[in-house]
């Protein structure tokens, strides 16, 4: 299924989505495009190439760094593509009124309490075939503890007497009482995405990027460069403004360093020498993008050599 | 719309099977080729993505922490608190409180159930109320907190600056919590016994009753040895001491020296606690040591030692009555607002002592210097000197006058100065034997300006000064190279500088590392510190938590700072706290630290 996706992300299926129903929900959430869903998060990496940043605590581990969790932050490019070219419809949460609220605290309450109730019959269910398993033991448990009382009492009860008072509890088994679990023991679900039916508008207008030249320009080469199929992931690690992978960033590592300037931006020659030494010693190249005059982006690669 | 679990699912997940997290990294390979191997990796890599990402959180409802949030505190308040309490959150009005950050962490580790209005929120709603600009926590800040608490960090607020020595940090005092002290809290006339012991802190308004009880007591308590009857003799002393001093002076006093009366204690009880066995001499010693102990209360730490030391030796030849009424009538003029326990005030605490000293040493009385009289030998001039004999009483005790001489004694001069020649000589060659390497050297001022400079005549230090300065001024004029000077560029060093490579080498250094004073509050241009960092400790105690170990400041990647900023953000901390820059951009964090570093500078050396 994925393999289709890998190298060439077929338009078909990504004309496909162009509906607005089909459209990925990407939340605002104080100036920050994130996803919730781990649904959404498949598709936009698998489907759309957009890899995103994880910063959420894992479920599974949530006390280490190594691999986080939900949500999905995306880079601001990254939203401006989608939203150009109608992959994604940007969300913003309309408050919610006192009425709403109260039904909602009815509904939780009263969804809680029958998962309660459901809850408990698995618990004593469980406790049952624990004891069905543990037969065994609890029959030597009770045979040697009716030897250790009787022994103490004084008498001395032939074995077959024993036996059959046991077999007749055995039978009782089934009658007994196992005692409810507390309700500290409910389990209960938090959730990451908001459950609720609630009216959303569109956030469209509240997203203002790009603004400024710079950001126009990483904007572009972004789009540019997502066109030709690359993945791309924001450059911090290395000093850059974005790295660009042939394919899904787990599986390849990065050919490029995309550094933005504007066409007009004088470099200091030191500072295309240290993007040089780096990007040798890192083996990527670095790939300096701007926008010409009909704003198409045009790329230079900088190879450090030697003359001797 | 995030699927919501059943029971049956929910109870399946109570048991968590699989905390392995899937590795980063790994094998990668080079470009897609399209070979049937790399899809199929890459089909496995999604599958557990996003079957890791979309596991459910699941936690038992005894282990949640409810808390509500307050949007007018911008705080979530906690009901009961669980382990985390211990190094998260603070009290205030008998409320339990959480900073939002801290709350939407505790959220994402499954600890806190957050609920506003009544209802449960999510992760997705937390997010958008908590981290709100209006509450003082940012995204970034917050991914940075979150990002350290993982590590096990304790993270808190930045507290501000902190006056801790190194020397606290070192041995932990910093961190030590002061447990309440009982002895401020206790009523402080009741119980006399512990005001005498420790003074630090309490200088109250003793009257004079107790005070008296409190000297009875402290010498009682010192001295277990003594039986009933130094008891009894210490408490007349005492009493007879006043009696005589008021019935001297007949004049009321009633201001307290309040500074005076705990030193005024300790004294007493000190000196108490050091009289000896001999009982025969114990009234007398307490009775001597309080009056002395008075005494210096009021003269100042400088002479207790020589008063107490001589009258000790007073009172072992015997004569404390004596000595005690002489002192009265002298100083009967010179009478200050005394203590509680009228003793006479002595002015001049130096002219006392001095005064003191003679009374014991000699019987005349008060004797001061007359030149006249008494004759300076004239060692100037003459060949011999001859000097009159001393009467016998000025000799000390041990000597005595040879008896060859009987009237005059003749001192040979010429002698006297030519052995005093004989050693300067000696001292300035082996002087010279040490700077001999000097000469190597094609000029030394220091051995230019031996040779060519005139002694200065002066009568005091600000004459001596003074004319130093006026030659230094001079001296350009008139050295070799004071050509140098006359243009518009002049030299940065001058010849006087050259004593020493080091004072050179400072000289020339234009710039200076700046080593203080440093501000007391923030400047303008600093950048904002978020958070105290402490090692994951289990001696963290959140009253006091102490110095931190570390300290982060949050920028994000498009704006970095500027040396300026760097340098304002600590400058007004002074501690050696290091300062981490966290650098966010886009959920992707990077530290960096600035270390302040000095140059070394060439050692100094002999010149």
């Amino acid at each position: 299924m994925a393999s289709e996706h890998v190298l060439s992300s077929t338009s078909e299926n990504i004309s496909a989505a162009s509906e607005e129903n089909e459209k990925i929900a990407v939340y605002l959430i104080n100036g920050k495009p994130k996803i919730f869903n781990a649904k959404d998060a498949a598709t936009l990496r698998e489907y759309y190439r957009m890899v995103g940043v994880l910063v959420g605590c894992l479920p599974r581990n949530p006390r280490q760094n190594v691999h986080l969790g939900l949500p999905v932050q995306l880079m601001p490019e990254e939203l401006s593509v989608l939203l150009n070219k109608g992959y994604a419809k940007l969300l913003k949460e309309k408050p919610v009124g006192p009425e709403e609220c109260e039904q909602r605290i009815r509904v939780m309450e009263q969804e809680r309490k029958a998962n309660f109730e459901a809850q408990q019959q698995l618990y004593r269910e469980d406790r049952r075939q624990e004891m069905v398993k543990q037969m065994s033991h609890i029959m030597e448990g009770k045979k040697a503890k009716r030897q250790r009382l009787l022994q103490a009492a004084g008498k001395d009860t032939p074995a077959e007497e024993a036996t059959a008072t046991i077999k007749e509890e055995e039978v009782c088994l089934d009658k007994v009482s196992i005692t409810p679990t507390a309700e500290k023991h409910m389990l209960q679900q938090l959730f990451t995405e908001n459950p609720w039916k609630r009216e959303m508008r569109n956030a469209e207008e509240d997203w203002t990027y790009p603004t400024s030249e710079a950001e126009k320009v990483r904007c572009a080469v972004f789009q540019d460069l997502w066109e030709k199929q690359y993945y791309l992931t924001s450059g911090q690690k290395f000093g850059g403004d974005f790295l660009a992978y042939p394919g899904d960033p787990s599986r390849f590592h990065s050919f490029y360093i995309v550094m933005c300037v504007g066409k007009d931006q004088p470099l200091p020659a030191l500072d295309i020498i240290s993007m040089g030494r780096l990007g040798s010693n890192v083996r990527k190249t670095v790939l300096l993008a701007s926008l010409d005059s009909g704003g198409h982006a045009q790329y230079t690669s900088l190879q450090w050599t030697g003359m001797s | 719309m995030s699927a919501i679990l059943s029971a049956e699912e929910l109870f399946r997940c109570r048991k968590r099977e699989n905390l392995s997290v899937p590795q980063r990294g790994g094998a990668k390979d080079y470009e897609p080729d399209g070979s049937w191997l790399q899809d199929k990796r890459l089909e496995a890599f999604y599958e557990e993505h996003q079957s890791v990402l979309a596991e459910p959180r699941v936690e038992k409802s005894g282990s949640l922490v409810k808390g509500t949030w307050s949007s007018e505190m911008r705080l979530v308040n906690l009901e009961k608190t669980a382990k985390f309490w211990m190094k998260m959150g603070f009290a205030d009005q008998q409320r339990n409180w959480l900073h939002p950050e801290e709350a939407l962490f505790l959220m994402e580790v499954n600890c806190l159930d957050l609920r506003h209005q009544g209802l449960s929120l999510s992760l997705q709603e937390a997010c958008d109320l908590l981290l709100h600009p209006s509450c003082d926590i940012s995204e970034e800040e917050y991914q940075v907190y979150a990002h350290l608490r993982r590590l096990g960090f304790i993270v808190i607020r930045h507290a501000g600056k902190l006056d801790v020595t190194s020397y606290e940090k070192k041995i932990g005092l910093d961190k030590h919590a002061r447990k309440k002290t009982k002895k401020n809290s206790k009523s402080k006339t009741t119980d006399c016994a512990q005001t005498t012991k420790c003074d630090e802190g309490n200088q109250t308004n003793i009257s004079t009753d107790t005070q008296r009880e409190c000297l009875r007591q402290a010498v009682c308590d010192r001295e277990p040895v003594s039986g009933k009857q130094t008891e009894q003799g210490a408490r007349n002393g005492s009493e007879t001491l006043l009696n005589k001093v008021t019935g001297s002076k007949g004049s009321n006093q009633p201001a307290q020296n309040k500074t005076h009366s705990p030193l005024l204690d300790i004294e007493a009880v000190h000196n108490a606690s050091e009289s000896t066995v001999s009982e025969e001499n114990a009234e007398n010693r307490s009775k001597a040591d309080e009056f002395t102990a008075q005494q210096n209360s009021r003269q100042g730490s400088e002479t207790k030692i020589e008063t107490t030391v001589e009258t000790t030796r007073d009172t072992e030849s015997g004569e404390p009555p004596v000595k005690k009424l002489r002192v009265e009538n002298q100083n009967s003029k010179k009478v200050r607002s005394a203590s509680s326990v009228r003793m006479p005030s002595l002015q001049d605490p130096w002219s006392s002592a001095i005064k003191q000293s003679l009374l014991h040493h000699s019987s005349l009385g008060l004797s001061s210097w007359d030149f006249s009289i008494t004759p300076f030998p004239d060692m100037g001039g003459t060949e011999t000197v001859s000097l009159p004999i001393p009467p016998s009483h000025l000799l000390p005790p041990n000597t005595g006058v040879d008896e060859d001489y009987e009237d005059v004694c003749m001192f040979d001069v010429e002698e006297y100065r030519q052995q005093q020649q004989l050693q300067s000589h000696r001292s300035v060659l082996n002087q010279e034997d040490e700077y001999g390497h000097l000469k190597s050297l094609d000029f030394s001022y220091a051995e230019w300006y031996q040779k060519h400079s005139k002694p200065i005549n002066a009568k005091n230090w600000r004459e001596w000064k003074a004319e130093l300065r006026q030659r230094e001024n001079s001296f350009i004029a008139e050295s070799p190279v004071a050509h140098l000077w006359r243009g518009e560029v002049t030299p940065l060093v001058q010849p006087t500088d050259a004593t020493s490579t080091a004072a050179l080498l400072n000289k020339l250094s234009v710039i200076q590392p700046f080593k203080g004073p440093f501000p007391e509050n923030p400047s303008p241009d600093a950048v904002r510190i978020c958070f105290d960092v402490y090692l994951p400790n289990t001696s963290f105690k959140k009253s006091s938590p102490g110095l931190p170990d570390h300290r982060v400041c949050v920028v994000r990647g498009d704006h970095p700072p500027d040396v300026m900023e760097v340098h304002a953000t600590t400058a007004h901390l002074a501690d050696d706290v290091p300062l981490h820059w966290a650098v966010v951009n886009c959920g992707e964090i990077s530290f960096f630290v600035f270390d302040d570093l000095d140059l070394p500078v060439n050692p100094s050396s002999v010149g």
